[in-house]
């Protein structure tokens, strides 16, 4: 693949703007981790994506990835 | 089917001018003639014309060389130059785009990023694989580190997480631990725990019932006004960082401290009553809790039963504010329907209430234990909530409201009644210590229990924690509560990572994997679409397989709309091979199709599918279409879509 300008538009149209890192919450938790010896990625910038930032998944999609693995396993089974 | 990732990569393939250079894995499906083939290439299917020899493998690696007639021209890459194939040569022309590229979409780079970036394009590795690592941190809004970087390359591009699993197992094993005949009796242990049957608990506890009715019957002073309960929210909320620094974090409570912590956050109108109820619940169900620990060695079985009741007291009580804060919640906002000028308002209560229920479904403790019909209870409550704001939303008030109602009284139906398989289950896994050699026998007796019929959702959330896939999450909400996380995969595959001598290497691996799944679950900001991936081990019949699962949805308030979105699990089956399961969803109209190119996999799989209308609906969605396809069929089928002409091909099974 050709990297360049010209196809760049395919995947991202709109402006991306450099991620704001709040760093307080996230020395917070490191710094319980060090102290109550919870092994955790010592990053702050790592921290901050990995937690708040993440998207949460519905009770409801929890459910249909239950019934989906149960399915591959009867696949699987026949 | 509309997989973000893969319709980008499929973009890129289709519109990438050819540079010889760039190189791509992929499956050979169909030889079509002595030049030509259909690869796939990231679960999609691709036809191509073959510049010299045509493979004799099934997995091959190709370069682009050339198009005729819009057909890529590709040539085979020898697999033994691809350890040693680097960036390095390219390196100059290459790092300059990536440069341009990047800052072109606004992102500054610092000192930092440069350095990062140059490494991990200097580093050993495929270009293209590199290009969408890359592609994939802007698209998520990710900082240029060594280790973001690193994480989203081995999640993308890395071995699979179950494969890792194995090769961790095959060394452990190696190392003496056993951990393959403990996989193996977990395994089995785990099967035999759905054999029991759940309602023959039922009898047992009714007493248990009782007790709970009387812990959760509101009293007259808990009809409270709205504010109220904001209130009562709000001090269910996180401590403040005061609070935090002020108090210490014990590891082990006994049982009497915990029922004197339950106590001070009980109702203020009566404190001894709750905890007595709590107290006589413990009481009555000790012999089950025996029971479930009599084969533990007699050495660790008062701890474990005193942890056990411990959980269970906490549980009891998780559960009674639970319940009453819904069921306040949902009657205020009866009152507040009553009034034209509060319907906005009680939008946002019944959203809170959909947020609650949300938050028990997927990580309360009672439903460790509950029985299933609450856990089902509460899951169609949210579903009938989720209508009733649709209609609100669209001004049918009076509809709104007898949902409303409906989902009130079966709030108020509610118990907590402890489900004698899921106390067995939870006993069981105390039993075992954390460690690495007890994790992954622990994982998959988590999996296996997840999917016996019966349970459903939070015990597969369950299982997503005990991978790790929310480890900081966990942490930081132990930090609030003032408690000790327990351990999970990944915390633990840190610890090893961090030793740097034995099975450091694998670790590191699996950790990077399960940072990058992460990191591709991070919202995106400046969009409502929203994508994201995850890995999972499949462990069953003493295998550990891979599922991908990739989804795409709206935004929905910082999840994803399951009304609304698209899901697509892919593996690698050792019977059949390559099989998609797509599932489509729009205003819950379901459509579910199964692809795989094996001969006779569409007839053996028909009757599978005459389930999934009874089981989707049972979720709240209405099933459309069941279909079983192969993967070159549902090709054929959108493109014949897209220049409209009927479809003659596919076997169809519409419901």
């Amino acid at each position: 693949m050709k990297f360049s300008h010209q196809n760049a538009h395919l995947a991202y149209n709109q402006e991306v703007k450099v991620p704001q890192v709040s760093n307080q919450l996230e020395k917070q938790l490191l710094n319980f981790s060090h102290t109550h010896s919870i092994p955790i990625q010592q990053e702050t910038k790592l921290m901050k994506d990995i937690t708040d930032a993440q998207q949460r998944m519905p009770a409801q999609l929890y459910a249909v990835i239950t019934e989906m693995l149960r399915l591959i396993e009867k696949i699987d089974k026949k | 089917m509309q997989i973000t990732n893969q319709t980008v990569n499929l973009q890129d393939f289709s519109n990438m001018k050819p540079s010889g250079k760039e190189s791509f894995k992929a499956t050979v499906k169909e030889k079509l003639s002595d030049s030509e083939a259909i690869l796939t290439i990231k679960g999609q299917d691709i036809k191509v014309k073959f510049n010299g020899d045509m493979p004799k493998d099934e997995n091959i690696q190709v370069k682009v060389v050339g198009m005729e007639d819009d057909v890529p021209v590709v040539e085979l890459v020898n697999k033994e130059n691809k350890a040693t194939q680097t960036t390095e040569a390219m390196l100059p022309e290459t790092y300059e785009d990536v440069e341009k590229w990047i800052k072109s979409k606004n992102i500054q780079l610092s000192k930092s990023d440069i350095q990062a970036l140059k490494k991990y394009l200097k580093s050993p590795g495929m270009i293209n694989e590199k290009i969408e690592t890359i592609k994939m941190l802007v698209q998520k809004q990710l900082p240029f580190t060594e280790t973001h970087l690193k994480s989203i390359d081995e999640a993308l591009h890395g071995e699979p997480i179950g494969d890792l699993l194995k090769e961790f197992v095959t060394q452990l094993e190696k190392n003496g631990s056993g951990v393959f005949q403990m996989l193996k009796s977990k395994i089995q242990q785990a099967q035999q725990f759905s054999t029991l049957n759940e309602s023959t608990t039922e009898n047992m506890h009714v007493d248990v019932k009782q007790q709970e009715n009387k812990m959760s019957m509101p009293t007259d002073q808990e009809s409270v006004s709205l504010s109220n309960i904001q209130e009562e929210t709000r001090n269910l909320k996180e401590p403040t960082e005061q609070e935090i620094n002020h108090k210490t974090i014990a590891q082990e409570e006994s049982i009497k401290k915990t029922l004197i912590q339950q106590e001070n956050i009980q109702d203020e109108t009566s404190p001894n009553t709750q905890t007595d109820s709590i107290k006589d619940m413990i009481e009555q169900i000790m012999p089950l809790i025996n029971e479930a620990a009599a084969y533990i060695s007699p050495d660790t079985k008062p701890i474990v039963v005193t942890k056990v009741t411990e959980k269970m007291a906490q549980a009891a009580n998780e559960f009674r504010l639970a319940k009453r804060e819904m069921s306040l919640k949902l009657s205020n906002v009866e009152t507040m329907l009553e009034k034209p000028q509060m319907i906005k308002p009680a939008l946002e209560v019944v959203e809170s209430v959909i947020n609650r229920l949300d938050r028990a479904l997927t990580s309360g403790d009672f439903l460790l234990f509950a029985d299933m019909k609450t856990e089902k209870k509460m899951l169609d409550a949210s579903t009938k909530l989720a209508e009733a704001k649709q209609l609100l939303q669209e001004g049918k008030k009076s509809e709104a409201t007898a949902i409303v109602q409906e989902v009130k009284k079966t709030v108020d139906s509610l118990n907590f009644q402890p489900a004698d398989v899921k106390v067995k289950h939870f006993v069981s896994q105390l039993a075992m210590d954390d460690t690495v050699e007890n994790f992954i026998p622990k994982l998959a007796e988590t999996y296996q229990f997840a999917t016996q019929e019966g349970n459903s959702v939070r015990h597969t959330a369950e299982y997503f924690k005990q991978l790790g896939l929310h480890h900081e999450r966990d942490v930081q909400q132990a930090m609030f509560k003032r408690e000790i996380p327990i351990q999970n995969m990944k915390s633990l595959l840190i610890s090893l990572a961090n030793e740097g001598e034995g099975l450091s290497k694998q670790a590191t691996q699996l950790v990077a994997n399960i940072t990058g799944h992460q990191l591709l679950n991070k919202s995106e900001s400046n969009t409502p679409a929203q994508a994201s991936q995850i890995q999972l081990p499949l462990f069953y019949e003493q295998q550990i397989q891979t599922v991908n699962v990739y989804l795409n949805g709206r935004d929905e308030g910082g999840s994803l709309d399951w009304q609304n979105c698209t899901m697509y699990f892919l593996l690698n089956s050792e019977k059949y091979g390559e099989i998609g399961i797509s599932l489509q969803t729009s205003n819950r109209q379901l459509s579910l199709t199964l692809k795989n190119n094996n001969a006779d996999f569409q007839e053996k799989m028909s009757d599978l599918t005459d389930n999934a209308k009874e089981t989707f609906e049972d979720l709240g969605y209405n099933v459309r279409k069941v279909q079983v396809t192969s993967f070159q069929q549902e090709e054929a089928k959108q493109s014949e879509k897209v220049i409209e002409t009927k479809s003659g091909e596919g076997y169809d099974i519409v419901i």
